[in-house]
């Protein structure tokens, strides 16, 4: 595993840094990253999963709650690896259409924008766009999860796929192993 | 309990490790009755397959009964006795509606490898690399079962374990890869390998009414099995050129279907084999194609070629110019083991196939280490290990 993990940290680095470089230079204030996901179920249950903003610490590794404090905001924290305190607010609607956001904590603003439309052959697209600011906090943000941000989105749009079509996030944590296992191969 | 783990190139041990538990809503853990060792084992003690770690637990033909569940498990209870699919298959997404459950699209936690070797991840498998998930396999006193209701079916109180185990993967997997051929009555079909796959495969291209089938192998006990199941039979060490055999067989029509049951560590012989055996030996090409480059050459103008033996990599010199101009379908893939578990269960009571035929060796999990190295020094007429545990 070790051989796949090391060069992804070094792209994934390199790629953070590049992407902020060039965000900076056009005089961008945010990054923008974009992934989508294909859901075998209907567009209600997928809004209903994307409306409760409290279900999203099953699907973003390290988020360990989102609270709501009254209607349309929330408060979120993190534990792993570093702690974070931030906030929630949901800007704008349209059921199962679209949903916007803003996200604030430890000096990081992000937008998003979670877009709902039908996917062919039944099932629902779902198109997520976030805009980090400033452009280098990206990897700070999403390097927990992976260091490639743009991989980082796509792994928390596959667990959620997963948990809405499955029921579950596939796991091995706590499996057993033989005692002798050193480092990965 | 006890667990038969990989730590390296012919290195397997059985350690005393901790037992399953249930880690998901969907799980299942099964106390293990028999479990094989595949041929596609035998690329993972060799060391062919990245992203093994040490002290994995391997293993992904079993089965047993259940001792535990998880709350959403619906279809199972303790006490059931059960035989498990190798691929592990949600059952709810896309791929799994089309019944392409080696394809789920959400039961490798690993995911993001797979992708990046291959561009899409298939499913997770049992005991198989990291790369396909890195579950604990069943090779071992108990196992973990995810997704239970999808992967398990009951077998019958009267059929014993050595009729039902196989419905786990070679079954199914020979079952698929003649399936995918669409055999006619007037049929010719050739296969590469008449290791257990093949066995099955000649079984099940017979059962599906192909005219003739022509099995390959260099192991006179193998090739003995295949004759026995009605296969014309063809020992490719005897034969000054495979293909001129193959030609005068189907007077120079060449097979209607070609199946490749050997994979990557093909043996062959001349030239190229050698020129394969050494970049293989030292890693410049990870899979050695061998069989499935005689198979292309052979297959009849707008045959089939079909390709159930595990290939992980990339291969060198691989013939798509002979593949193009005859107009060649290569059909491939891991084996959608749910969706052929039902009908070739009911085959099996009804009498019209006996898969405990190709059991040749019956030992307990402790001495699993040397199941393993009798399967693949191919020693004492070794065609299939069952374990005991």
């Amino acid at each position: 595993m070790g051989w796949i993990r090391k060069g992804v940290a070094i792209g994934g680095a390199a790629s953070a840094a590049a992407l902020a470089w060039r965000a900076l230079r056009r005089g961008e204030t945010a990054t923008r990253l974009e992934a989508a996901v294909a859901v075998q179920l209907p567009r209600a249950e997928v809004w209903s999963f994307w409306r409760k903003p409290e279900e999203l610490p099953h699907i973003v590794p390290g988020l360990e709650a989102v609270k709501a404090v009254v209607d349309g905001r929330y408060r979120w924290w993190t534990s792993e690896p570093v702690e974070i305190d931030g906030s929630l607010e949901i800007l704008d609607e349209r059921p199962e259409e679209v949903l916007s956001y803003r996200v604030e904590g430890s000096g990081v603003e992000g937008r998003a924008q979670v877009r709902l439309s039908e996917a062919a052959g039944g099932g629902t697209v779902v198109r997520v766009t976030l805009d980090i600011d400033p452009p280098g906090a990206v990897g700070r943000v999403l390097g927990a999860i992976d260091p490639v941000p743009r991989r980082a989105i796509k792994e928390v749009l596959r667990r959620h796929r997963q948990l809405l079509e499955a029921g579950e996030i596939p796991t091995t944590d706590g499996q057993p192993a033989g005692a002798g296992r050193s480092q990965a191969r | 309990m006890k667990a038969l783990c990989w730590y390296g190139r012919e290195d397997v041990r059985i350690e005393t490790v901790p037992d399953p538990g249930i880690l998901a809503p969907r799980d299942v853990v099964l106390d293990v009755t028999s479990t094989a060792i595949c041929g596609s084992d035998l690329h993972l003690y060799r060391g062919y397959i990245p992203t093994l770690r040490e002290g994995d637990v391997l293993g992904h033909e079993f089965m047993g009964e259940v001792v535990e569940t998880g709350p959403e498990v619906k279809r199972l209870a303790i006490g059931d006795r059960v035989v498990v699919a190798f691929p592990i298959a949600c059952g709810r997404c896309v791929h799994c509606s089309r019944e392409q459950h080696s394809l789920c699209d959400d039961s490798n936690p690993n995911a993001w490898m797979a992708e990046a070797l291959y561009g899409h991840s298939g499913a997770g498998i049992f005991g198989y690399s990291h790369l396909l998930g890195g579950y604990a396999g069943g090779q071992a006193e108990y196992v973990r079962v995810p997704f239970a209701d999808v992967g398990c079916r009951k077998v019958p109180e009267e059929l014993p374990d050595d009729k039902a185990l196989f419905l786990s993967d070679i079954y199914p997997t020979g079952w698929q890869a003649a399936e995918v051929c669409e055999l006619g009555a007037d049929d010719v079909v050739a296969i590469w390998g008449c290791g257990p796959v093949g066995q099955f495969a000649i079984r099940s291209a017979l059962l599906q009414g192909a005219g003739r089938v022509i099995a390959i192998d260099r192991v006179p006990e193998r090739l003995a099995l295949a004759q026995e199941a009605g296969a014309e039979t063809l020992d490719y060490e005897e034969e000054d050129s495979l293909l001129e055999a193959l030609d005068d067989l189907t007077a120079g029509r060449g097979p209607d279907a070609c199946i490749d049951a050997v994979g990557l560590e093909a043996h062959g012989h001349g030239m190229l084999a050698w020129y394969d055996r050494a970049k293989h030996a030292v890693r410049l090409q990870t899979d050695r194609p061998t069989a499935l480059r005689q198979a292309i050459q052979a297959c009849r103008k707008g045959g089939v070629v079909s390709i159930p033996g595990v290939y992980g990599g990339v291969v060198d010199k691989f013939p798509l110019g002979a593949a193009f101009s005859k107009g060649l379908r290569l059909r491939m893939g891991q084996t959608h083991v749910q969706r052929y578990m039902d009908p070739l269960l009911d085959m099996i009571v009804e009498g019209r196939i006996d898969p405990s035929e190709i059991v040749t060796h019956h030992l307990p999990l402790d001495q699993a280490v040397e199941g393993y190295r009798l399967f693949a020094e191919k020693e004492d007429g070794c065609v299939k290990v069952v374990l005991q545990p």
